[in-house]
């Protein structure tokens, strides 16, 4: 759970003190709490990219010129070694040793902790290190195999593969080894021919050697009289190659650690702009994406089987590809809410209605409708937050609250009743069945919030498909905020959700906890606060947000 | 152990002959004809999210099971069932009651907010002792790979049972294929011949090779990352030992389970996979999570659609008689498992003789988060030191009296364990 901002460090020290059952949602909301006037709607986005080049020069204006948020800690390259996570391990291992095999398939799933797989949180378990010791020995068995390596025509005489296990941890490493590691590793083929194995598979067992060393397995930085020239430098470029990348750093970044050049602060900038302009940010966001949102397990969501087939992974491709766009084309982060566009194949464009598209690759698209247009119409979420044969609207607005505006409303008190639906005489319309919690003290403040979010939503059954009407007549999908701002369907609930200032802010807290691993500083949410208002005043872009995100955290 | 085998039919056609009825082929090839080392002792915990009351009428031995526990006519005369036992870690006056059931109901103390951070749970600490000359430590399954977080706790509160202490959850494994694996297809590989592969090295060259570099980096490091070098270079030391001692080369292998089973398939293969696991002696301690705590998990195979989580909160009688029928599901499939474990001669018994299946749950009324009366039972009598057959009601005595109880029984005393005040009679 991420707790960033002052509303949301009160909610920490109110559960704290055991106060927040009694106060209910209101005390902490941003949303709706003590906001009276809601800021006039953007109208919906023209489906042309902004033209802003990656340089932006608003980038180059420090976060913090005037530096109330304090002093950088002293240590600019403060680093907290950490294991890869398994999406990492999978894309380093794929750069590595250009291989497509996907090796965490067999691992356990990582932990979630402060709410991202990148957190610092999990340990290498005995059972972790077991499955790292399989897939060591078979990657590097499979690469020894393919004619990638350099000692193949060589009968892998051990003169050779010394060298070449040198020269495979040295990238596996992310920079240059040790002395003692260069002599131990060089000397490990031939070691193992001495108990028993043949040249290759001593070979082979150098490599996986190199894949269970905590040199690899660890982002580490190594103490700057260790006799590594510029160490610091290349531990920051690990350092903002698996924030933005999801994976090790390139040739290129690793030239520049090497020449010392990432002390230049205009090379630096120059590098950040380059990764974050890269395709191979599309992984990190991918995955970032995936969790925010929590589309992951999408075929195991409970309505998931009254579809056809392939179109619960086909809703998680949409949005993935839909978030990522964003990044590619600069686009302001606001417009996740109501952007014209969508990502589809023939499967979606049938579920949803839209004008065919053949074939099943995603391929974008614009809508025209009122009908689709942004994240909450999209079926990751549609479906994830339903019943198996019904809406949730309260699902849906706790998600919203949650996941959207970083205010999560509380469980409901226990004891309450909290199924509304009489199990026996007339069921009622949903609008009036969700009256209910209103009239109850204990849950109004709450569902006060969450219905009205979830109602505007109605016109979209429980897989995501758009209805006029449900079982009881036509839907009525108007409402009002607590802060008194009136909508009459999504769209106009869109236009207020991405007004509210709390929804930048959000995003930039989830994108800076994923990218830093760890819950930000009190320092570092003054820092992301600022960013998301310069986000908000600017009305600049994704690709901005994560330049401006990875300046002020990663690098200061 | 050894193993009689037979040759017979493919796992996909021995599936598609049983339709619904799934289970593992080599359950059919497979039966066991004599047992050694009796005097191993094994424990196995299971946990059912989402609260669960099955408290018979009567204590004593002559009491009548309740519904939810029908399934377990047939272990009987093994069965504990414990009443009135409260887990006092998991109360407080703020959200978060399924966190604070799960985490607290092995670790024994409250988790920290917003975590991850607990102490070491009581399966880790058995297994110092119960495995140590197993090749695996512990099995830790989960049917469920995701949980929510609730009410600003980590969500590793509600997807993880078993705990290395600290910010450290246990790994779990959610996958049945992986589980195959870890059991049986990475020690054993059969050659095109039939016979057993040899393994030249089954990975303790490069553990040594790994542990020369984990010493190399440890001097080049700064002080808290050197700490946590430490962790990896304890787990890297305990898989060298582990992976040194020897399959048992007679224990059964059969084709890997299938991929993206449905949830009630996977339960029953993770309780065929356990099974396995004891009774080839891979290892003789683990921990089942049935779902994630406040798990949204649909039963609609036994005609009961709709989110678990949602249903326990109906507090109607059609409510409750919901959630009784779940449990009973689950009943019965431990059941099932306990009755592998009972047909499987062991010394002068069966290996029901030497274990404790402990089943149970954080929560005993799901509708009101209540942590007093929790459901417990256990199946198994610990070498003769649980008499079975009975039923104990133990009006407000702490849960973790029964650690202390079990660690007794299972010859790893523990005196005193989270916020035990003592111990429980189970003889």
């Amino acid at each position: 759970m991420l707790l960033l901002f002052r509303s949301s460090l009160a909610k920490v020290s109110l559960v704290t003190l055991g106060l927040l059952a009694v106060s209910g949602c209101n005390v902490w909301s941003t949303f709706h709490g003590s906001q009276r006037s809601v800021p006039p709607g953007h109208p919906p986005q023209v489906d042309t990219p902004p033209a802003v080049s990656p340089a932006d020069p608003i980038n180059k204006v420090p976060v913090d010129a005037e530096g109330s948020c304090g002093a950088a800690p002293a240590d600019s390259f403060a680093f907290d070694m950490r294991p890869l996570s398994n999406t990492e391990y999978d894309l380093t291992i794929k750069d590595l040793l250009s291989t497509t095999v996907t090796a965490s398939a067999a691992f356990p799933p990582d932990a979630t902790g402060i709410g991202f797989d990148t957190g610092a949180a999990h340990t290498i378990t005995t059972t972790l290190a077991q499955s790292y010791l399989d897939a060591s020995q078979s990657l590097a068995a499979a690469f020894v195999d393919s004619s990638k390596v350099a000692c193949a025509d060589q009968a892998f005489a051990t003169s050779c593969s010394g060298s070449a296990v040198t020269a495979f941890a040295e990238l596996a490493f992310r920079r240059p080894l040790l002395a003692g590691e260069a002599t131990r590793l060089s000397a490990l083929p031939q070691q193992f021919t001495t108990v028993g194995m043949a040249d290759k598979d001593a070979y082979t067992a150098a490599l996986a050697t190199v894949l269970l060393a905590p040199q690899f397995l660890y982002r580490s930085k190594v103490n700057g009289d260790a006799g590594i020239p510029h160490s610091d430098q290349y531990a920051l470029a690990s350092k903002l190659s698996y924030a933005l990348w999801s994976t090790m750093p390139d040739a290129t970044l690793l030239a520049q650690a090497k020449a010392g050049r990432l002390s230049d602060q205009e090379v630096l900038a120059g590098e950040i702009d380059r990764m974050v302009s890269s395709p191979k940010a599309r992984a990190f966001l991918r995955n970032f994406t995936a969790q925010w949102l929590g589309i992951k397990g999408l075929a195991q969501a409970p309505a998931a089987g009254h579809l056809d087939a392939g179109v619960a992974a086909d809703f998680s491709e949409e949005t993935l590809d839909f978030v990522s766009d964003f990044l590619d084309q600069n686009r302001n982060i606001r417009d996740l809410l109501d952007a014209r566009f969508t990502y589809a194949n023939a499967r979606l464009t049938k579920h949803y209605g839209l004008p065919t598209i053949a074939g099943d690759e995603l391929v974008r698209t614009t809508v025209q409708s009122d009908q689709r247009g942004g994240l909450l119409t999209q079926g990751s979420f549609l479906l994830s937050t339903s019943n198996p044969d019904l809406t949730s609207p309260v699902k849906r607005g706790k998600w919203v609250l949650d996941r959207i505006l970083c205010t999560p409303p509380p469980p409901p008190p226990a004891g309450v009743q909290t199924v509304l639906t009489p199990t026996t005489g007339a069921a009622l319309p949903m609008r009036q069945r969700l009256a209910t919690h209103r009239a109850t003290t204990a849950c109004a403040g709450c569902h006060k919030m969450m219905d009205p979010i979830g109602l505007a939503l109605e016109n979209y059954d429980y897989i995501g498909q758009w209805r006029d009407k449900d079982d009881y007549g036509p839907i009525d999908a108007s409402g009002t905020t607590m802060a008194g701002a009136h909508f009459n369907n999504a769209a106009g609930l869109a236009t207020v959700l991405k007004s509210d200032p709390a929804f930048p802010r959000c995003v930039a807290s989830k994108l800076a906890t994923y990218a830093l691993g760890r819950v930000p500083t009190q320092r570092e949410q003054c820092l992301i606060k600022k960013i998301a208002t310069r986000t908000s005043d600017q009305q600049y872009g994704m690709r901005n947000l994560l330049v401006d995100l990875t300046r002020a955290l990663l690098v200061n | 152990m050894i193993y009689g085998t037979k040759k017979g039919t493919s796992r996909r056609s021995f599936l598609r002959g049983v339709g619904a009825c799934i289970s593992l082929p080599w359950l059919e090839y497979f039966t066991p004809i004599a047992m050694a080392d009796a005097a191993r002792k094994r424990v196995v915990y299971c946990y059912m999210p989402n609260g669960a009351q099955w408290q018979p009428a009567t204590t004593g031995s002559d009491f009548q099971l309740a519904s939810p526990l029908q399934d377990l006519a047939a272990v009987k005369d093994y069965l504990t069932v414990i009443s009135g036992l409260q887990l006092g870690p998991a109360k407080s006056t703020i959200n978060g009651d399924h966190s604070r059931a799960l985490t607290a109901f092995l670790s024994g103390h409250t988790p920290e907010f917003p975590g991850p951070s607990v102490t070491t749970s009581i399966d880790i600490t058995l297994a110092q002792t119960l495995s140590l000359g197993s090749r695996v430590s512990n099995l830790c399954l989960a049917a469920e790979e995701h949980a929510n977080a609730e009410s600003g706790y980590t969500a590793d509160y509600q997807s993880c049972l078993s705990w290395l202490g600290g910010a450290s959850p246990n790994s779990r494994d959610v996958d049945p294929a992986v589980v195959f694996n870890r059991i049986f297809a990475a020690p054993i590989t059969t050659a095109q011949d039939g016979k057993p592969a040899k393994q030249l090295d089954p990975g303790k060259s490069i553990l040594d090779a790994v542990l020369s570099e984990a010493n190399g980096l440890q001097k080049v490091l700064g002080t808290t990352d050197q700490q946590r070098l430490q962790e990896y270079l304890q787990s890297i030391r305990d898989l060298e030992t582990r992976v040194a001692i020897a399959p048992v080369a007679t224990c059964p292998t059969g084709d890997r389970p299938a991929a993206n089973v449905s949830y009630d398939t996977r339960v029953k293969l993770f309780y065929d996979l356990l099974y396995h696991a004891l009774a080839c002696g891979v290892t003789n301690v683990a921990t089942f999570l049935l779902a994630s705590e406040s798990t949204n998990q649909s039963y609609d195979f036994i005609g009961i659609p709709g989110s678990h989580h949602d249903i326990s909160h109906d507090s109607s009688t059609e409510g409750y008689a919901k959630i009784a029928k779940i449990v009973a599901w689950h009943v019965g499939q431990f059941s099932a498992f306990c009755q592998k474990l009972q047909a499987t001669p062991e010394g002068s018994g069966n290996m029901l003789d030497q274990s404790i299946l402990l089943m149970g749950g954080g929560l005993g009324d799901g509708a009101r988060h209540t942590h007093d009366n929790i459901p417990v039972f256990l199946v198994g009598k610990a070498g003769g030191l649980i008499r079975g057959g009975q039923h104990i009601n133990l009006n407000g005595t702490p849960f973790c009296n029964l650690h202390v109880a079990m660690s007794t029984a299972l010859g790893a005393p523990i005196a005193k364990f989270g916020d035990s005040n003592g111990t429980i009679s189970l003889s």
